[in-house]
């Protein structure tokens, strides 16, 4: 069977993701910063499920996870990088030691596990990488840009691998899920200390204190981890997996709106190359 | 008649987006971490143009900079954050270091540039943010990751911006140029020192590569943009040069072939469903 590690394990889509995977009989290295609450998990799976305490953002913790792992069960053949946190501020608002953190968390940490569990996928020539973004990030909203900007790096770093170790016999997926019924909104949401008040009316209505969507989101996360299961497993699965009939929606206006500014200035795009003899 | 603050001014495309500022009549603050090729715009535009030293990852030299900048000019209307170097290497190649650098100037830089030069633009309900984007940022290529991945997070970062600025009437602008013929994959070039011969075909390190020639003219991209800025309909999002409208195109189409194509799958995760 093959053996999963999934990070951010402890609740939201990590946990559903984990419990599906061991229902159906795969290994599973469940990780996250406080492993308190995966516990009942281990207890249930003895002989399949491994707990490891993991801050993604300690590279030595991320070798010791992913040892712990190899070691364990032999190898590790998803790698599934699911922690990650919201962060709301405008632009302007961010500090530097509160973007540092969640692009630690967001990007840097994801890519610090890839680079990990790569060389021994790269020996066995299998192995696949999930990564989990957005639909944040094709349509970034007031108060999110620094959250999109985490997990727009994400993608752009993955579509890159997936070219890079593609030819390696090892896949690598992202996952775009709308808006899931998780603690995203809740317990692992972040914001900006200071506050601005111009931006009362736009950032302001997604801080916290003001957001109702927590506890109302359409998606599944049990619903989701069977999809991610399957497709891991299915022959033909495409790069990028939108999550949810609301990320198709954003995501086709999202497309349009794009296709439709590039039209309309085409000809001016088309002014810019060399012609005649310097052509 | 606009101030323009250019980063990345001494070469490439940055010099020649300073350059047509200056000849569409602007006041211009060409800034760049060597000074020393300005001289001469500044000694032909003496009256128009200022030229101030600024290393975008540092906070002193940003501050310092963008307060010069408001004290002689009186501010800010068009921050290009144009400055960025490239960086290639697969992504199990990337450097700690490398990439920390890589990051300050392509990402964190212009976004604290953007922070310094708000609270002008706001105040004065007028303003133009152009970041200096790559169609790489839609297209990644092998050896590209990194690079893509810093450019991709300033777009993300630009779109909320965007919609955070526009209702004190402020625009955002990001280009996403194609393949122009720069010290690009010259001096703004770096490659990481470590390498994994696993890679060295799909990053084309075996036998002689071939790049293509560049089709793009940095003079035409620069008087695109400044046409564009200088406009009253002001593009959220400006493609520059045919290959990178082919490639952006190319890669929409495939993007939504793939929605499309798992469709099923995508909407069975819904509660309700």
């Amino acid at each position: 069977m093959a053996t999963w590690l999934i990070t951010g394990a402890s609740s939201g889509l990590g946990a559903s993701l984990a419990r599906a995977v061991l229902e159906q009989g795969g290994n599973a290295v469940v990780t996250a910063r406080n492993t308190d609450h995966l516990h009942d998990l281990v207890d249930t799976y003895p002989d399949t499920a491994l707990a490891v305490p993991l801050e993604v953002a300690d590279h030595d913790q991320v070798t010791a996870a992913v040892a712990a792992a190899t070691e364990r069960f032999g190898a590790v053949d998803v790698l599934v990088n699911n922690a990650g946190h919201g962060y709301r501020a405008a632009v302007e608002e961010a500090s530097v030691d509160e973007v540092d953190e969640l692009f630690a968390t967001n990007f840097f940490g994801a890519v610090d596990l890839i680079k990990e569990v790569l060389p021994q996928m790269r020996q066995r020539r299998a192995g696949t990488i999930i990564n989990v973004s957005s639909i944040g990030a094709p349509r970034s909203n007031p108060a999110s840009g620094y959250y999109t900007a985490t997990k727009a790096a994400l993608e752009g770093m993955s579509d890159a691998l997936n070219r890079e170790v593609g030819p390696l016999g090892i896949r690598v997926m992202v996952l775009e899920p709308g808006a899931f019924r998780t603690d995203f909104s809740g317990r692992s949401l972040a914001q900006s200390e200071r506050v601005i008040d111009d931006y009362a009316d736009t950032a302001g209505k997604r801080r916290k204190e003001n957001d109702t969507s927590h506890g109302t989101q359409p998606g599944d996360p049990d619903r989701a981890a069977r999809v991610i299961i399957d497709t891991v497993t299915a022959e033909s699965a495409p790069f990028r997996l939108l999550l949810g009939s609301d990320a198709i929606t954003i995501v086709r206006e999202e497309y349009q709106a794009r296709i439709a500014e590039i039209d309309a200035w085409a000809d001016i795009t088309r002014t810019t190359d060399f012609t005649g003899d310097n052509a | 008649m606009s101030t323009w603050f250019v980063t990345g001014a001494s070469s490439g495309l940055g010099r020649a987006i300073a350059e047509n500022a200056v000849t569409a009549g602007h006041q211009v603050v060409a800034t760049a971490r060597n000074t020393s090729t300005l001289a001469d715009l500044v000694a032909g535009h003496p009256e128009q143009v200022i030229v101030l030293p600024l290393d975008v990852t540092d906070p002193g030299s940003r501050e310092a900079a963008v307060a010069e900048a408001e004290r002689r000019l009186g501010g800010i209307d068009v921050l290009v954050n144009n400055a960025g170097y490239g960086y290639t290497a697969a992504v199990e190649e990337g450097e700690d270091d490398a990439v920390g650098r890589l990051f300050a100037t392509n990402f964190f830089g212009p976004a604290a540039l953007v922070q310094a030069a708000l609270p002008g633009m706001r105040r004065r309900g007028s303003g133009t943010i152009v970041n200096v984007s790559s169609v790489g940022a839609r297209v990644p290529i092998p050896g590209g990751g990194w690079y893509s991945a810093a450019k991709a997070a300033l777009e993300g970062l630009s779109g909320a911006l965007r919609k955070e600025v526009e209702p004190f009437g402020l625009h955002v602008v990001i280009v996403e140029p194609g393949s122009f013929r720069t010290d690009f994959r010259g001096r703004s070039a770096e490659r990481s020192t470590t390498t994994i011969d696993a890679y060295d075909a799909v990053l084309g390190r075996t036998g002689d590569a071939v790049l293509s020639p560049q089709r793009g003219e940095p003079d035409k991209a620069a008087a695109a943009i400044v046409h564009a800025v200088d406009g009253t309909d002001v593009p959220r999002l400006l493609v520059l040069g045919t290959d990178a409208l082919e490639g952006y195109q190319r890669s929409a189409q495939a993007d939504a072939d793939d929605v499309a194509a798992f469709e099923h799958l995508t909407r069975s995760t819904d509660a309700t469903s």
